[in-house]
C-alpha cells in the first residue's frame, strides 16, 4: 500500500505555459539570489550557512531510511517528499551545471584574450560549445523548420537539424568512439608487451586472463566445442572454465573489494555530511 | 645491440600492431560470411529468460530500459541497447528508455526510431523515452514514490501524465523488470533504492570490462542476468534467433582476442628463447 499523494507545495503538479516559465524565472532568480546573498555574507557565516544546508539535505534523507515504516508498507511519513526532494536535487544539479559553463568559458575566454600559451585551444573550445549550443537549443525547439542555407552550389536547403546532425552524429559521437576505441589499439600493444611470464603469479594471471577471455567469446567455445557438454571433460570447455574462475575465484574477491569500498564510502559520506572533509572549500578562505 | 631474432619478437613496433589489428578486426567486420557459431554463456540465458518470464508475467506492466551510456561505448552498449529492445518489442512489451547521461536520450531513441516500425510501435502507447535526468540517486529514490511526479516530462517535453502508456504507472510496484545498460558502477544505487525494496527484477548490461563487478549480485540473486558487452549482445541475439550487427562484431572480437594471445605467446617465447640464449653466452 502507497500513501496517497496529496497535491501541495512540496508535491506540485507540473504547471505548463505561462506559469511554467513564471515558476522556472522565480526558480533562478531565487538561485541567483541566494547565490549573491552567499557572496554578501562574511565567510564565517557563508561556512556555517553551507554546512547547515548541506546537513539539513543529508539529514532527510537518513531520516527517511532509518525512520520506521508503516505495518505492512515501505514508506514512512518523509517517504511522500521524496519527489519533491528529488526535484531540489536535480536543481541544484541544474544550477552547478549552468556555474560549471560559466567557469570554463570565462577561463577560455581569459585565455583567449591574453593570447595564453595554446589559446587556440581555447578557441576552438569556445566556438564548438556556441556553435553545439545554437543548434541544439534550435533543434529543441524549432525542429526543422530554421533554414540556414540554400540555392548556389546546394541542391537541397540546409537546415538547423542537418547542421545540427552533422555535428552531433558526425562530429560528437564520432569523435567520443574513435577515443575509446584508440585504448583497444593501445591494449593489444600494452598487453603483447606487459604479459610477461616472470614469476608464478604472473603466470598465474595470465593463465586465468586468457581461459577468461577465451571463456567469453565465441572463439573460445568454438575451440573446446567438440567436448561433451556433460561429464567431466565439459570442465575442461573454456566457457566452464571461465565460468569457474568468475563465480568462484573472482565473486570473492569482487565481495571483500566492494565491502571495502562500501566502509571508505560510508566515512567519506559521513566526513560531507557533516563538513568535516578537508580541503572543505572555505577552510581555504577563512 | 641484441638483435636476434627472438629479441626482435619481443619488440615489435607498435605501428605494425596497429595495422595487422585493424586488418583482424575489419575482416570480419567487412565481410558477413565470417561468423563463428554463437553458443550463449549461462548468464545470457539467465538474463534472457529473465526478460521473457517478467513480461509474460506482467504483460500490461512496464519495463524500464535505462540507457546510462553515451557514444564513448556504443561500440558495446548500443548492441546490447539494439538486442534487448528487439525482444521487448517482440514480446509486445511496454518499455521506457531513460538516462541519466545527456547523449544517450538521443542514442536510445536513434534505436527505437530504427526497430519501432518493424513491430508497429508507438510513442506514447507502446513506449516513451523519459530522457535525461540529473541527480541519479535523488531521482530514483523520487521515483520510487511517485514516478511521474518525479520526472514531470518525457523526452520531448510533454508531461508524463499526457501519454497513454502512463495510465497506470505510479511507482515502480508498476515496474516488471529493469535492465542496466551501462559503462558505469551504477547497478549498485538500482539495488539498493529499488531492487532491495520492491524486488523488481533487474537485468545487466555493462561494458566487458564491468562485467565482474556484477557476478556477486548474481551470485546472491540480486540480478537475474548479466549480458557482458558486445560478445554478450551477440549471445542475445543468437538466443533471439537473428544474425545482427553484434553477431559480426562479437566475431571481429574473437579475431582481435586470437591476435592478443598469439602476441602474448609470441613475446613469452622469445622472452624465454632470449633468456636461454643469454644464459648460453654467459656459459661460454
Amino acid at each position: 500500500m502507497q500513501h496517497p499523494i496529496n497535491h501541495n507545495f512540496f508535491t506540485a503538479i507540473p504547471q505548463h505555459g505561462a506559469v511554467y516559465w513564471l515558476y522556472v524565472f522565480a526558480t533562478v532568480a531565487a538561485g541567483i539570489g541566494v547565490l549573491a546573498l552567499l557572496q554578501i555574507i562574511p565567510t564565517r557565516y557563508r561556512k556555517a550557512t553551507i554546512a547547515l544546508f548541506t546537513f539539513l539535505g543529508g539529514l532527510y534523507y537518513v531520516a527517511e531510511f532509518f525512520l520506521p515504516t508503516e505495518k505492512g508498507t515501505s514508506v514512512n511519513a518523509l517517504t511522500e517528499y521524496q519527489p519533491f526532494v528529488g526535484t531540489l536535487s536535480q536543481v541544484i544539479g541544474a544550477f552547478t551545471v549552468g556555474l560549471g559553463v560559466i567557469s570554463l568559458v570565462g577561463m577560455h575566454t581569459r585565455s583567449v584574450v591574453r593570447q595564453r600559451a595554446q589559446w587556440g585551444y581555447s578557441a576552438c573550445l569556445i566556438v564548438a560549445f556556441l556553435v553545439m549550443t545554437v543548434f541544439h537549443l534550435l533543434d529543441s525547439y524549432y525542429g526543422d523548420h530554421v533554414i540556414i542555407g540554400q540555392g548556389g552550389i546546394l541542391r537541397a536547403a540546409i537546415t538547423n537539424h542537418d547542421v545540427y546532425n552533422f555535428l552531433f552524429k558526425g562530429g560528437l559521437n564520432s569523435l567520443e568512439s574513435a577515443m575509446f576505441a584508440l585504448i583497444g589499439f593501445f591494449i593489444i600493444s600494452a598487453s603483447y608487451r606487459a604479459f610477461r611470464i616472470r614469476s608464478f603469479e604472473a603466470s598465474l594471471l595470465m593463465i586465468s586472463a586468457l581461459v577468461v577471455m577465451l571463456g567469453q567469446v565465441t572463439l573460445g567455445t568454438w575451440l573446446t566445442g567438440g567436448l561433451p557438454t556433460d561429464g567431466p571433460y565439459a570442465n575442461f570447455r573454456f566457457e566452464n572454465m571461465a565460468q569457474y574462475i568468475l563465480l568462484n575465484i573472482n565473486t570473492p574477491a569482487q565481495r571483500a573489494v566492494a565491502f571495502g569500498i562500501a566502509l571508505g564510502t560510508l566515512a567519506t559520506s559521513l566526513r560531507l555530511w557533516l563538513s568535516l572533509e578537508r580541503g572543505f572549500y572555505f577552510d581555504q578562505e577563512s | 645491440m641484441n638483435n636476434s631474432f627472438w629479441h626482435r619478437a619481443q619488440n615489435i613496433n607498435p605501428k605494425i600492431l596497429y595495422v595487422i589489428a585493424m586488418v583482424v578486426i575489419a575482416v570480419p567486420l567487412l565481410n558477413p560470411r565470417t561468423t563463428l557459431p554463437i553458443s550463449p554463456n549461462s548468464q545470457t540465458k539467465k538474463a534472457f529468460d529473465a526478460v521473457e518470464s517478467a513480461v509474460k508475467a506482467n504483460p500490461n506492466q512496464l519495463v524500464i530500459l535505462d540507457c546510462q551510456w553515451s557514444a564513448s561505448t556504443r561500440g558495446e552498449n548500443q548492441f546490447q541497447t539494439e538486442a534487448i529492445m528487439e525482444h521487448l518489442m517482440r514480446l509486445h512489451a511496454k518499455f521506457a528508455l531513460m538516462g541519466f547521461v545527456p547523449q544517450s536520450r538521443i542514442l536510445s531513441q536513434k534505436i527505437a526510431d530504427r526497430l519501432a516500425p518493424k513491430y508497429g510501435y508507438r510513442y506514447g502507447i507502446d513506449y516513451i523515452n523519459w530522457g535525461f535526468k540529473p541527480a541519479f540517486e535523488q531521482t530514483l529514490k523520487g521515483m520510487a514514490v511517485d514516478i511521474p511526479g518525479t520526472l514531470k516530462e518525457d523526452a520531448t517535453h510533454k508531461p508524463l501524465v499526457s501519454f497513454p502508456i502512463m495510465r497506470d504507472v505510479k511507482n515502480f510496484k508498476d515496474v516488471s523488470l529493469i535492465v542496466e545498460v551501462t559503462p558505469s558502477s551504477t547497478l549498485d544505487s538500482w539495488l539498493g533504492l529499488v531492487q532491495g525494496i520492491n524486488h523488481t527484477p533487474v537485468v545487466y548490461a555493462p561494458t566487458a570490462v564491468m562485467a565482474p563487478e556484477g557476478y556477486p549480485f548474481l551470485d546472491s540473486g540480486q540480478i537475474s542476468g548479466i549480458i557482458t558487452g558486445v560478445a554478450g549482445a551477440g549471445d542475445y541475439e543468437a538466443l533471439l534467433k537473428t544474425k545482427g550487427s553484434a553477431t559480426q562484431v562479437a566475431t571481429s572480437l574473437s579475431a582481435v582476442y586470437a591476435l592478443i594471445i598469439f602476441l602474448i605467446i609470441i613475446g613469452n617465447v622469445g622472452y624465454y628463447a632470449s633468456r636461454a640464449a643469454e644464459r648460453k653466452g654467459f656459459a661460454e
